[in-house]
C-alpha cells in the first residue's frame, strides 16, 4: 500500500514539474517572466524626473509588444496610437471625428484589411497575443476618442495617451483602464523622496511580489488541473461522464475561469503597482452576487464599467427602453469576444455558425438582468415580493439568490466555453443529460 | 474603484527629495533585473539559429550520435522568419521529457523511431507527433498514454535497432513505431564530425546563461558538439535497388527485435521535407512485416484541398511542421487502433 502510495506520488510529481515546465514557454509565462523584467527596468527609472520616467515606461511598453509580438506589431501600434492622438487632438470638427471614427474602424477590421502574416507572424503565441491585445487596446482607444469629442476629459499629453493605451502590464488582458482612470490611479512608485517612502515602496514591492506569485500558481493551478474535460464533455454531449460529474463542471467552468482570469489580474494589478500604478481591481468575490446584474459588477469590472460608459449609457441607459439597452450591451460584449477568437483562430478555424457560442450566452445574461429588472419593477409583483420578504428570513432570501445568481451564471459559461469545431445543439443535449433527459 | 497602495502620497513628492533613496531604489532594480533576466535565461535558453543545427547533436559511445543531453535552447530560422520553436533535450539525448524508466501501473508506452523529418524539432513541444499522439488518449477514461521520442536524425535503421536495443527498451514500451523516411531510407549512413568547439565564457560569465542567450550560444559543457554530414542520394537504378533491400530487410530485423521484446510494431511511412516523389507502394512490400500507413495519400490531398497556408514542411529544416505533426498523430492513432496494437483499455479522446 505504501508502495503504491509512494508510485502515485512520484507520478503525480512527475507530472507536475513536466506541466510546469510545458507551460515555460505559453503567451502567459513569457507575459509574466517578461513583465518581471520590465518592471524591475522600471525601478531602475526611479531617479528620473516624473514624465522622463513616465516615458520610460511607454519604451518599456514598446519593448514588451516586441518581445512578445514582433517588430512590425510594435512599429503599428506606435504608429496607430500617434495617428489616432493627432486625429483626435489636433483634428477638430467632424471632419475630425470622422477621420478618428475611420482609425477605429480600421483597427477593428484590420485583420480583414492586412495579411495577418504581416503583423502577427506565424506562431499561435504571437497570434493568441495579438487577438488579446488588440482587443484591450481598441476599447481604451474608443473611450479616449469618446470622452475628448464629448468634452469630458481634457487634453491628455501623447505620453499619457501612449501610457495608458500601451502600459505593458494591461495591455495583453486588461484590467481595461481608460487614460484617465489611469492618471487617477498613478503614484510616486519607485521614485522615492525620502527613507520613509523608500521603507514604504519595499513593503509595497513585497506585498506585490507576493500577489505576483499568487497569480502564477493560480493559472499553473487552473492550466494543470482544472478543465481538462471539457472537449470530452462537449463532443460527447456529456454522455461519457457521470451525472454528479456533469453538475460539477458548470462549476468547475466556473473557477477555472475566474482562478485564470484572476490570477492574469493579479500579475499586472502587481506588475501595475510596482511602477507606481494603482490599477483598478477586476474581481470582486463574484460568486457572492445575488442577482446576474451584480454578478457583473462584480467580474471583470473594468470590462463592466467600460460597456456602461460607452454602451450602455450612450443607448439610453435606464432613461428609455432599458431591456433592449442591456441586451444591445451584451450583445457587444459577445461580439467583441467573437471579434477576439477571430483573430486568433482566422475565419476558417472560427466559422460563423461557431460564433453562436458567444452571442447567446451574452444573450443568456442579458435576458437574465432585464427577467430581474422586471422582478424588482413590477408593481404587480408587489404583493409576491412582499410575501417573499415576511414569510422568508432575509439569510435564506440571500443565500437562495446567490444561489440561483451563480447557478445561472455557470450555466451560462457553457456556450462560452463551446469549442469551435462543436455545435451548439451539443451544449442543449448536455443540459438535457443533466436533467436526465439524454 | 482602486484599490489604494501602502503609499501615502500620490502624484509627484512633497518637499526637497533626498537623492540617496532614489539612486538606492535604481540600483536595486538593476539588481533585480539583473537576477530576473539571468533565471529566464536559463529558463527559455538562448536563441540559435537553425543553421546552427551542429549544437544539436554530441557523440556517443554506444549509438554514435545523440542529441545533446541536457541542451536547452530555442531555435530560430536564419532569415528572420517569423517563427522561433523551444528545444529541450533529456538525459538520455532524446528530445523529449525526462521519462523514468519504471512505467506507472496501467500506463501504455509508445516508443517512437525514426529520423529527423518528426524529431519535433522547431515546432513547438505541444505540437509535436509524440505530445500530440499522447495527448489524443482520454486517460480520464481509459489508460494513460505516454509516447516517447525516440527519433534522431541521420540514424539509419541499423541505428535505430541499435537505439532500441541499448536506451528503448529500458523503457518498457508496449509498442514500437517506425517512423520511415522513404527517401532517406535509400540512402547511406550520415556520418558526423565533430563540430567547433565554443571558446568557453571566461570569469564570472563562464556558468552565465545571459551570456549564451546575448551571444546566441548554447553553454558548453567541455564536450564537443557533432556535426552530421548526410550522404548523397542514390543515383542509378541499381544502388536504389540495393538500398531498398537493405532498408527493408532492416526493417525486418528492427520488427525481429520488438517481437523478440514482447513489444508491438507498426511502420508510418512519412512523406519527405522537401516534398519529393517516392515509391508509393513501401506499405505493400511491409505490410508482412508489420501493420503500416502511408501518409502521403493524406499530405497530397490536404495540400490540393487546403486554400489557407499550410506548415506541412518548415522550410529549410527538412522537418516536418505542425499541419505535419497533427495529420500523423491522427493516422497513427488510426493504425495503431486498426491493427489492434492498442491494449484495450486505452480510449480515444477529443482533445485537438
Amino acid at each position: 500500500m505504501t508502495a503504491d502510495l509512494q508510485i502515485w506520488a512520484d507520478g503525480q510529481l512527475q507530472d507536475l514539474l513536466t506541466g510546469v515546465w510545458e507551460t515555460r514557454h505559453s503567451l502567459f509565462a513569457r507575459f509574466a517572466l517578461y513583465g518581471a523584467v520590465l518592471a524591475s527596468l522600471g525601478i531602475v527609472l526611479a531617479p528620473l524626473q516624473r514624465h522622463l520616467r513616465e516615458w520610460g515606461v511607454v519604451i518599456l511598453s514598446l519593448l514588451a509588444l516586441y518581445l512578445l509580438g514582433s517588430g512590425a506589431m510594435t512599429i503599428s501600434a506606435v504608429g496607430f496610437s500617434v495617428a489616432l492622438w493627432l486625429a483626435v487632438e489636433r483634428w477638430p470638427g467632424r471632419t475630425g471625428t470622422l477621420v478618428c471614427w475611420t482609425l477605429i474602424v480600421a483597427l477593428a477590421a484590420y485583420p480583414w484589411l492586412l495579411p495577418a502574416e504581416l503583423l502577427v507572424g506565424n506562431t499561435s503565441q504571437m497570434r493568441e497575443f495579438w487577438a488579446f491585445a488588440s482587443n484591450v487596446w481598441l476599447l481604451r482607444c474608443i473611450a479616449y476618442l469618446v470622452d475628448r469629442r464629448s468634452g469630458k476629459l481634457a487634453r491628455r499629453s501623447l505620453r499619457e495617451f501612449l501610457l495608458a493605451t500601451l502600459f505593458f502590464p494591461t495591455f495583453v488582458n486588461g484590467p481595461i483602464e481608460t487614460t484617465e482612470q489611469m492618471r487617477d490611479g498613478r503614484n510616486h512608485g519607485p521614485a522615492v523622496a525620502n527613507w520613509s517612502e523608500f521603507r514604504s515602496y519595499l513593503r509595497t514591492l513585497a506585498r506585490s511580489s507576493a500577489r505576483f506569485l499568487l497569480g502564477i500558481l493560480k493559472v499553473l493551478f487552473a492550466t494543470l488541473y482544472l478543465g481538462i474535460d471539457n472537449d470530452t464533455i462537449f463532443a460527447t454531449s456529456g454522455s461519457a461522464f457521470s451525472h454528479p460529474r456533469l453538475w460539477l463542471w458548470p462549476v468547475e467552468l466556473y473557477f477555472t475561469f475566474y482562478i485564470t482570469f484572476s490570477g492574469w489580474t493579479d500579475i499586472s494589478i502587481a506588475l501595475g503597482r510596482i511602477l507606481g500604478w494603482d490599477l483598478i481591481e477586476n474581481f470582486d468575490r463574484p460568486w457572492q452576487s445575488r442577482s446576474v446584474a451584480e454578478f457583473w459588477r462584480r467580474w471583470h469590472i473594468s470590462f463592466g464599467i467600460w460597456l456602461r460608459n460607452y454602451i450602455y449609457i450612450p443607448l439610453g441607459g435606464n432613461r428609455r427602453h432599458p431591456n433592449l439597452n442591456v441586451q444591445a450591451t451584451f450583445l457587444a460584449s459577445g461580439l467583441w469576444h467573437v471579434w477576439g477568437a477571430l483573430k486568433a483562430l482566422g475565419v476558417t478555424g472560427y466559422p460563423p455558425e461557431a460564433w453562436i457560442g458567444f452571442i447567446l450566452w451574452g444573450f443568456l445574461n442579458g435576458s437574465a438582468v432585464a427577467a430581474a429588472r422586471f422582478w424588482n419593477n413590477t408593481s404587480a409583483l408587489d404583493s409576491l415580493r412582499e410575501r417573499l420578504r415576511r414569510g422568508l428570513p432575509s439569510i435564506v432570501r440571500h443565500r437562495a439568490a446567490q444561489a440561483m445568481a451563480f447557478g445561472f451564471v455557470a450555466l451560462a459559461w457553457i456556450p462560452f466555453f463551446l469549442p469551435p469545431w462543436i455545435g451548439i445543439e451539443n451544449c442543449w443535449n448536455i443540459l438535457r443529460r443533466m436533467v436526465f433527459l439524454g | 474603484m482602486s484599490a489604494p497602495s501602502d503609499h501615502s502620497a500620490r502624484g509627484e513628492i512633497h518637499g526637497p527629495p533626498q537623492p540617496l533613496p532614489r539612486l538606492l531604489m535604481a540600483a536595486l532594480g538593476l539588481f533585480f533585473s539583473f537576477f530576473l533576466v539571468e533565471g529566464i535565461a536559463r529558463i527559455q535558453g538562448p536563441n540559435v539559429c537553425a543553421d546552427g543545427e551542429n549544437y544539436l547533436l554530441q557523440p556517443d559511445a554506444d549509438l554514435g550520435w545523440t542529441f545533446r543531453p541536457g541542451l536547452t535552447l530555442t531555435l530560430d530560422p536564419c532569415d528572420g522568419a517569423a517563427w522561433s520553436a523551444p528545444v529541450t533535450i533529456n538525459a538520455s539525448g532524446l528530445a523529449d521529457q525526462e521519462w523514468p524508466l519504471e512505467k506507472r501501473a496501467e500506463e501504455v508506452r509508445v516508443l517512437l523511431l525514426g529520423g529527423q523529418l518528426a524529431d519535433g524539432i522547431g515546432v513547438a513541444r505541444g505540437d509535436r507527433l509524440s505530445v500530440r499522439l499522447a495527448h489524443l488518449a482520454d486517460q480520464r477514461r481509459g489508460q494513460r498514454v505516454s509516447v516517447i521520442n525516440g527519433q534522431i536524425p541521420g540514424y539509419s535503421i541499423a541505428r535505430q535497432e541499435k537505439l532500441l536495443e541499448k536506451r528503448g527498451l529500458a523503457f518498457q514500451p508496449d509498442i514500437v513505431v517506425l517512423v520511415l523516411d522513404p527517401v532517406g531510407a535509400l540512402r547511406d549512413e550520415g556520418t558526423i564530425a565533430l563540430a567547433q568547439t565554443l571558446p568557453p565564457a571566461s570569469g564570472l560569465l563562464s556558468n552565465s546563461a545571459i551570456h549564451a542567450w546575448w551571444t546566441g550560444t548554447p553553454q558548453q559543457a567541455g564536450s564537443r558538439s557533432a556535426r552530421l554530414f548526410p550522404p548523397p542520394l542514390k543515383r542509378s537504378q541499381a544502388e536504389i535497388a540495393d538500398a531498398r533491400a537493405q532498408a527493408l530487410s532492416g526493417v525486418r530485423t528492427l520488427a525481429d527485435r520488438a517481437a523478440d521484446a514482447g513489444v508491438g510494431f507498426a511502420i508510418l511511412v512519412a512523406p519527405p521535407c522537401p516534398d519529393a516523389p517516392y515509391q508509393t507502394d513501401l506499405c505493400d512490400q511491409l505490410e508482412n512485416i508489420a501493420p503500416c500507413m502511408d501518409l502521403g495519400g493524406s499530405f497530397t490531398s490536404i495540400r490540393q484541398t487546403t486554400t489557407k497556408p499550410l506548415e506541412l514542411c518548415i522550410d529549410g529544416l527538412g522537418r516536418w511542421g505542425r499541419d505535419g505533426h497533427f495529420l500523423a498523430s491522427h493516422a497513427l492513432w488510426t493504425l495503431l487502433e486498426q491493427s489492434a496494437l492498442w491494449p484495450k483499455g486505452v480510449v480515444r479522446g477529443y482533445r485537438l
